[in-house]
């Protein structure tokens, strides 16, 4: 029964970080109609930026390396959409898969070359867990939880109740219409860009705090993030929320019942799951970028 | 009224989509205070007048004039902000947003937050319905419920000139009715109206003059009450009766 809570807990943990990764690849979608492969990038940049300004010589503290990382991740996928993107605004949706599936290779290319293939971790000093009941949480755990609820609260304030907000959304729901009442939908992509490189900045710094980085660890959290897209309906920001949930809640409930080894399969399984029976989601893509 | 200047004019506007070419030299005009149809049969363009005037087509010749100043190059968003408004034939609201979210959307131009509450709370007053339902998602309307809603988003913005695309498509009998007599009260709101109308009768009878278009020319025009007496108009355009209510 405590290996149940204690997976519980994981994969709330892990959960948690997905649905920022899988919120911000779904707004893409939403708004641009494109699987971006360079998503992972972006949360792997995240990952290393933090790392960079933590490490010597800078040795900036975590808050501050995780501002700086989140904003050079911001700029990058702004770089991203300036150079390669917004040169295929109205092209058919699988070249644009393929240019981000390019920039993915390049980018992760790029980090081996920086860094090197080996697998690195946040310096943090090694952490004692607290006993919670059945439950033991380490304080790195502690402020995962809190910072991707902080994260998901804020998407939240932004998409409902800003204005420019509610104009993604528009946007997402009926281009034409928004444009007609005055929006100008290459002012909000960027806003887009902006708001899907914080989520995947934030998750990356999160999930290589919880575990390591390395320069792939884009492709396998894309994975899930797609994963988790799909579950919600694609373009539906709540639905991928709820959809990170059930992917880390399944990898680590699914270790408790299948070899430990599968737990990377089970966001692949999920996917094929879904494409097969319930191509339009759980919660279908009428919900959109709501 | 007809010495005035005019708050629309095109002037010899040819225009089409990628190659093709569907409006050729139009000329038309709307005064302010007027309620103005376009009539003629699928396809001839009508639709694609009313983008043209708002800057969704650009013109290949010819020119768009609105209150006499040459707006044929302008981006929508310029359009919008001086003082028009178009309410689309399809697709004309945000569904997945709640009532209240999509008239926001209509006043998306409006900065100052106080402002934007009472434009809303103005329709509000005028289509107490889209109040009741206001935290609903618009897809739970039905087909003229969304038109009032699409109108009640198009009047937050206040615009001077209101485009119509066809807002009694699809409607049954009352409703449609309900449509018109609301194109009435947004008249007498002072403002002017260009209305494209399958339903040709009902249109030019609350409208001060028409345009008959038809392959993208200009094919008649005039006062209202002398196209709907005109006999080649009759036959041509508006023959037998009801011939209109199933297209
Ligand atoms: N987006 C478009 N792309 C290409 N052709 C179009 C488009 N929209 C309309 N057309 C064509 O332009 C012509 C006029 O269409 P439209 O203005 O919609 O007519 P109406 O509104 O009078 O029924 C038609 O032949 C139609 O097929
Ligand atoms: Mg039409």
């Amino acid at each position: 029964m405590t290996i149940f809570f204690q997976s519980l807990l994981d994969g709330l943990i892990a959960g948690s970080i997905y649905a920022l990764f899988a919120a911000g690849l779904t707004l893409v979608y939403g708004t641009l109609h494109f699987i971006n492969f360079a998503h992972g990038e972006l949360i792997m940049a995240g990952a290393f930026l933090a790392y960079l300004f933590m490490m010597p010589p800078l040795l900036l503290s975590p808050l501050l390396s995780g501002i700086f990382a989140v904003t050079g991740v911001v700029l990058l996928a702004l770089l991203m959409d300036k150079t390669v993107f917004s040169r295929l605004r109205n092209a058919n949706p699988l070249l644009l898969l393929i240019a981000s599936l390019g920039l993915s290779l390049l980018l992760q290319n790029l980090a081996q070359v920086l860094w090197g293939a080996k697998i690195r971790a946040f310096p943090f000093p090694l952490q004692r867990g607290k006993v919670f009941g059945p439950v033991v949480i380490t304080s790195v755990q502690i402020t995962i939880l809190w910072v991707a609820a902080l994260t998901i609260f804020l998407l939240y304030l932004f998409l409902k109740f800003s204005r420019i907000g509610k104009a993604v959304r528009g946007v997402a729901d009926n281009p034409v219409l928004a444009k007609t009442f005055g929006v100008e939908s290459e002012k909000i992509i960027r806003i887009v860009w902006v708001v899907a490189a914080i989520l995947a900045a934030v998750g990356g710094i999160l999930v290589a705090a919880d575990t390591n980085l390395e320069p792939h660890m884009g492709i396998v959290n894309l994975v899930r993030a797609f994963a988790a897209v799909l579950i919600g309906g694609a373009g539906n920001v709540w639905g991928a929320l709820i959809g990170g949930f059930i992917i880390g809640l399944s990898e680590n409930l699914g270790v408790l019942l299948l070899p430990i080894g599968y737990k990377d399969a089970i966001a692949f399984f999920i996917i094929i799951l879904i494409l097969l029976f319930r191509p339009e989601g759980l919660f279908g893509t009428r919900w959109g970028v709501r | 009224m007809e010495s005035s200047r005019p708050l629309l004019s095109l002037d010899a506007l040819t225009t089409g989509y990628q190659r093709m070419q569907v409006l050729s030299g139009l000329h038309l005009t709307v005064n302010p205070s007027e309620i103005v149809s376009i009539i003629g049969p699928n396809g001839a363009g009508k639709s694609t007048v009313l983008k043209a005037i708002y800057g969704f087509l650009a013109p290949w010749e010819g020119v768009v004039r609105f209150r006499g100043e040459d707006i044929s190059h302008l981006p929508v968003v310029a359009r919008v902000k001086k003082g028009m408004i178009l309410v689309h034939q399809n697709d004309n609201i945000f569904s997945g947003l709640t009532l209240h979210e999509n008239l926001e959307m209509g006043g998306y131009l409006i900065a100052r937050g106080s402002l934007l509450k009472e434009r809303i709370d103005s329709v509000y007053e005028q289509f107490p319905f889209l109040y009741k339902k206001r935290r609903q998602a618009a897809r739970v309307l039905s087909g003229g419920e969304r038109q009032l809603l699409a109108i009640g988003m198009a009047l937050v913005s206040e615009p001077e000139l209101i485009l119509l695309d066809e807002p009694s498509m699809g409607l049954a009998p009352r409703m449609m009715a309900r449509i018109f007599e609301w194109v009435g009260r947004i008249h007498e709101m002072g403002k002017s109206i260009l209305m494209v109308e399958q339903n040709a009768r009902q249109a030019l009878a609350i409208s001060h003059r028409g345009y008959v278009l038809d392959l993208g020319k200009n094919r008649f025009e005039g006062r209202a009450t002398d196209l709907l007496e005109d006999p080649k108009v009759l036959s041509l355009y508006l023959g037998g009766e009801n011939s209109h209510e199933n297209l």
